[in-house]
């Protein structure tokens, strides 16, 4: 009897092992959770759904014609804490001047602006990191147009390093970032503004490094080069 | 008259009292093999409504993570990229793909794609994304080597004495700041130590002029 008993039980854990398999193994179900613990509340998480809402997202739009709080308005509802100058993460940056826009009136401003170049070499080195991560994909590293991307079909990359966008007004280029051209999407929605004119001053460095002549050197690194030929 | 039970039914009782405490036994094992908070999540591997393949895109063609997941050095949560993101390369890249269907949908009408979240902390617990990617915590340290899945899962368990092994001892998953997204990177090791020791004396470096200070007894530093 007992014997039976233990043979039966045995056979329930090999079978239990087998159907559940071991843990950590990939299982495509749901977790099962018998005491979840508060792990999952009923509140709203970040890109969660909702269903309350027509839309489903639990993240709200801004109500058109609404002012976030600490926004200036041009002309109106001036608040003296506003935000939206201040440079800044928090900022908001659909102010129409040309930190936000590149643009001054309606054509494009060049340089970058006052408030940037104070960080001096820190902000082209925090440009060529963004760059590395937002751009080199298509536009290659020294952008030459020769990125990763483009041998999976993206035909049309524009090099950055030619005569065209060396002319191009700072501007124009920060615009472009923003809001895309052609077949390149906008970038306005990911990268924040500081970090677009980041982009801006390190793309003008790709282009001066490009064109750059052996004279352009500081005379030690001339040096240098000269003595690896 | 003859005796109804046998002698040997003295011992049935004991029997059954061995058999249920064997059974209990196996029952709290199980419990605790499948479904304490360690394993419970491990191995969850959920079909998305488009195959998305990290391996292909970060793997392959070497994308950062923070080409998609753009605000986890600023932000609490690390976001999922919006139909946007995944639009800069596919409005032309495998444009005609059944698979991406539910992208373009998204793209035209404005409904998210419901990607289905694999890896979660429990609601208690609020981890920050930016507090640790910024002190130099590799995204490897807790989501494992996902550059190599075709299909995401949840490798690492996000138990909290997962957390605490690390905020007892930060020196063990500290990196340079450039290489929190380089999944595969590791400390070098300097003559002849183990690449564990490599990591030790780094860690314990980073640590020091970071001034990482994780909470370990302190509740509230993660449950608010």
């Amino acid at each position: 009897m007992l014997k039976a008993s233990f043979g039966a039980l045995i056979i329930l854990a090999v079978v239990g092992v087998g159907l559940a398999g071991f843990r950590g193994d990939k299982m495509g179900h749901t977790p099962v959770e018998w005491f979840n613990d508060m792990a999952h509340q009923p509140k709203y998480e970040p890109q969660h759904r909702s269903d309350f809402f027509n839309d489903s997202r639990a993240a709200r739009l801004p109500i058109p014609g609404t002012v976030p709080i600490g926004f200036n308005l041009p002309g109106r509802y001036f608040q003296t804490e506003g935000n939206n100058l201040v440079d800044g993460l928090g900022g908001f940056a659909n102010q129409p001047d040309y930190f936000n826009t590149g643009r001054i009136g309606d054509v494009y401003g060049d340089g970058i602006p006052d408030v940037l170049t104070a960080r001096g070499a820190e902000l082209v080195v925090r440009g060529q990191q963004r760059y590395n991560i937002y751009c080199a994909v298509c536009h290659g590293a020294a952008g030459q147009g020769n990125g990763v991307v483009k041998s999976f079909g993206l035909a049309t990359v524009r090099p950055l390093v030619d005569d065209l966008l060396r002319a191009q007004p700072d501007g124009q280029i920060f615009n472009t970032i923003t809001h895309g051209k052609n077949t390149m999407g906008a970038y306005g929605p990911v990268v924040p503004v500081e970090d677009r004119w980041a982009i801006v001053a390190y793309v003008r460095a790709l282009q001066t490094a490009t064109g750059a002549k052996l004279a352009d050197l500081p005379a030690d690194e001339q040096k240098k080069l000269q003595e690896q030929k | 008259m003859p005796q109804i039970f046998p002698r040997s039914s003295n011992f049935v009782p004991l029997q059954i009292a061995i058999v249920l405490g064997v059974l209990t036994a196996g029952a709290l094992g199980a419990f605790w093999y499948y479904w304490t908070p360690k394993y419970t999540r491990v191995g969850y591997q959920p079909a998305q409504p488009i195959p998305f393949s990290h391996k292909v895109h970060a793997g392959q063609l070497g994308l950062d993570c923070r080409y998609c997941h753009s605000f986890v050095e600023t932000a609490a949560h690390s976001n999922i990229p919006t139909a946007q993101v995944c639009m800069s390369c596919h409005s032309q890249v495998q444009k005609d793909n059944p698979k991406l269907e539910p992208l373009r949908k998204a793209w035209a009408t404005g409904e998210p794609v419901q990607w289905v979240q694999v890896h979660k902390t429990p609601d208690h617990a609020y981890f920050n994304h930016s507090v640790h990617v910024n002190r130099g915590v590799s995204c490897v340290s807790c989501h494992g080597r996902v550059d190599q899945m075709d299909v995401v899962y949840h490798a690492e368990s996000h138990a909290m004495k997962f957390c605490l092994d690390c905020h007892r001892a930060p020196e063990s998953g500290l990196r340079p700041l450039d290489k929190v997204t380089d999944l595969g990177w590791t400390a070098t090791p300097k003559g002849k130590e183990s690449a564990q020791q490599a990591q030790l004396d780094l860690g314990n470096e980073l640590k020091k002029r970071r001034d990482v200070n994780p909470p370990v007894n302190n509740c509230a530093g993660c449950h608010r």
